[in-house]
């Protein structure tokens, strides 16, 4: 069995280190970083904006670009963070708290510089985590029936928004009316047109790449519009990169605990990044002998969260890859991408697939270390780019977006997906309801349905399978039970407390 | 009164897109039976679904404390998303070039601190660079000039 680890890593390492592949990987992570950095852009809307150029490449290429995207986009989340007090998404709003009170010391060099080998450190242990936890979980996942794996779905649709913020019924509500829009196009049963408004081109099934853009790029464009009149940009300098010795001794409990509280609840559907990033930080507050000092500036602070964040959002791959079910926005757009490149997500995506899946596994390494050997001495460019106002950066991204659904298969169709989806997006956003949700439910809502008919075909009809069925059973049980949980009032509060950052 | 308005909303956007959906499923598409399902048997069972708690949320939002939405960039909101229909009904008849410039011109002006003098340095440089990144450089097979030219 350990043979068995070091063959598949050796098959991914040899399959990411071709000069093509570690191009990609380097262009990705640059790539993000570029558009990550930008102020209020977090890595959905990053790798949203970014899918398109990836779908002309094969399809290890386009996911290992897509995953160095993702690191970029997520290194850049932390630059703003601490430079800037500005998190690009929410698992780098812990990062702020001490990362900005140490750059106003004048330490932005060391935290950004921590922030970087801590989660070099966590990707590896990760990294090593998903090697040895995916082919087993594979194994489990190849014996599911189709009933199985409906239940299993309903499950990490549930956990997913279980463990996300803000308000259970209505995430719930996002995922319906995300699997309800996942269900226009060509019926694969019968080839009956639903819900095509008597066109061809929506025969098709919406454009995911548009609905991307729409739901996650442009929304939060015009999200950040209304904080434009208040909106003030003071840059931290950065002097000298270099943590002290202290530094680091300090930081080695904290990268380590954070790095296993990281790579243990990325494995949970939706938790991933966000969820490790407060319980790192939180856990570190209590034990550390320094706890004084959190909130001005302790590199504990930033070390432990920054660590989980990595390990998390690492771990986050597990359930994609090896169950096809993408546990948030990041793994749902991947999933997608997948899709796109005529991959199915799922068990078999390891036996049929075996280069791409161990690939990908590897450049996520690869990328954790361009990173640090890459970004970290560029930082100083990047800074630029903290300073590049709203109106020169809503004309590029407009113009790359534009162009790049309509590159995909010139259709003008696709293109207006783009508006349509923007205002849903927003709107929603405006009104409390994360567009997450939605687009996991865009993406698992064909393979419910699937499943469903199969399931309900050899069971001639049958809907109690799902309760004497113990495998169904113990599932769809688990998922209750969370969702009544979550709804109780007491817990509830509980839980909103968790995500309330001091 | 107190109305949670974020709630209700939202509530009644899902009511919307619930009976969009479920209607036009029980209009047009053939249910089936639970062993043999049609088309229009899941559709109609997650539209039902969602209905349900959408009438949850609203009837909520009627008992919750007041919660008021923040205003819309209504200006923003208008620049940047009628930016992809200008793409759409430029892009055949236009070329390229000009499309971009105009796409790029609009989105501009999302933002209230646009000039014209700002606008058209940044939107023609931004042509520029996308004339030869994607058509020149990517090979995006579009006519970089209006079509009608070459006639």
């Amino acid at each position: 069995m350990e043979f068995a680890i070091f063959d598949n890593l050796a098959l991914g390492f040899t399959t990411a280190f071709t000069f093509a592949n570690l191009g990609y990987c380097l262009i990705g992570a640059l790539l993000g970083t570029l558009i990550g950095i930008l102020p209020g852009v977090g890595p959905a809307a990053t790798i949203a904006m970014l899918l398109p150029i990836t779908f002309s490449l094969s399809p290890v290429s386009a996911l290992i670009m897509l995953s160095g995207i993702y690191y970029g986009a997520q290194y850049g989340g932390s630059t703003t963070a601490i430079l800037l007090n500005l998190p690009g998404e929410s698992a780098s709003v812990v990062t702020t708290i001490d990362g900005y009170q140490m750059a106003r010391r004048g330490r932005a060099g060391p935290a950004l510089a921590i922030a970087a080998i801590g989660s070099f450190a966590a990707g590896c242990f990760a990294t090593l985590v998903i090697a040895v936890f995916a082919p087993p979980l594979t194994q489990v996942a190849l014996m599911f029936g189709p009933a199985e794996y409906f239940s299993l779905i309903v499950l990490g649709l549930i956990a997913s928004v279980v463990l996300a913020r803000g308000s259970f019924v209505k995430a719930v509500a996002m995922i319906l009316a995300g699997v309800m829009f996942g269900m226009v196009g060509t019926d694969i049963y019968t080839g009956a047109a639903r819900f095509t408004l008597g066109t061809v081109e929506m025969r098709e099934g919406v454009a995911f790449v548009a609905l991307a853009i729409g739901m996650f790029g442009i929304s939060e464009i015009l999200n950040n519009l209304k904080f434009e009149r208040e909106r003030q940009i003071t840059i931290q300098p950065i002097n000298g990169l270099m943590p002290s010795r202290e530094d680091l001794r300090r930081s080695v409990g904290p990268v380590t605990r954070g790095t296993l509280i990281g790579s243990f609840l990325g494995i949970l559907p939706g938790g991933g990044a966000l969820l490790s990033s407060f319980a790192a930080y939180a856990v570190e507050k209590k034990i550390s002998p320094n706890a004084a000092e959190f909130g001005k500036g302790a590199i504990e602070g930033v070390a432990a969260p920054e660590s989980a964040n990595n390990a998390g959002s690492q771990t986050s791959f597990i359930p994609m890859l090896t169950l096809g079910i993408p546990g948030n926005a990041v793994m749902a757009l991947m999933a997608g991408a997948l899709i796109m490149q005529g991959i199915v997500p799922g068990p078999a995506v390891m036996t049929n697939h075996p280069a791409l899946f161990w690939g990908v596994i590897a450049s996520m390494w690869i990328g954790n270390l361009m990173l640090l050997v890459l970004n970290l001495p560029l930082v100083g460019l990047w800074v630029r780019l903290l300073r590049v106002p709203y109106f020169v950066l809503f004309p590029c991204i407009m113009a790359f977006c534009t162009i790049g659904v309509y590159g995909l298969q010139m259709s003008t169709f696709d293109v207006i997906y783009i508006s349509f989806f923007g205002l849903l997006g927003f709107v929603l956003i405006s009104l409390d309801c994360e567009p997450a949700p939605f687009v996991l439910g865009f993406i698992l809502g064909p393979m419910l349905e699937e499943n469903l008919r199969r399931a309900m075909l050899l069971s001639r009809g049958d809907m109690t399978i799902f309760v004497t069925e113990p495998i169904c059973a113990v599932l769809l049980a688990t998922a209750a039970v969370a969702a009544l949980v979550v709804t109780l009032p007491t817990i509830n509060r509980k839980r909103d407390e968790v995500f309330v950052e001091d | 009164m107190n109305v949670n308005r974020r709630d209700l909303a939202s509530g009644l956007i899902f009511l919307a897109i619930s009976a969009v959906f479920s209607l036009y499923a029980l209009n047009t598409l053939p249910t089936g039976s639970s062993s043999r399902m049609g088309p229009g048997y899941f559709p109609l069972a997650v539209g039902g679904l969602l209905g349900v708690l959408a009438v949850v949320i609203i009837a909520k939002s009627l008992v919750s404390p007041r919660v008021r939405i923040d205003p819309w960039p209504l200006r923003g909101m208008f620049f940047i998303l009628i930016a992809p229909l200008v793409f759409v009904a430029m892009i055949r008849v236009a070329g390229f070039a000009l499309t971009i410039l105009t796409v790029t011109l609009v989105t501009a002006f999302a933002s209230r601190r646009m000039t014209f003098r700002l606008a058209l340095p940044l939107s023609a440089g931004l042509t520029a660079f996308c004339v030869i990144v994607f058509v020149w450089g990517l090979n995006l097979g579009v006519p970089v000039l209006p079509p009608a030219l070459n006639h």
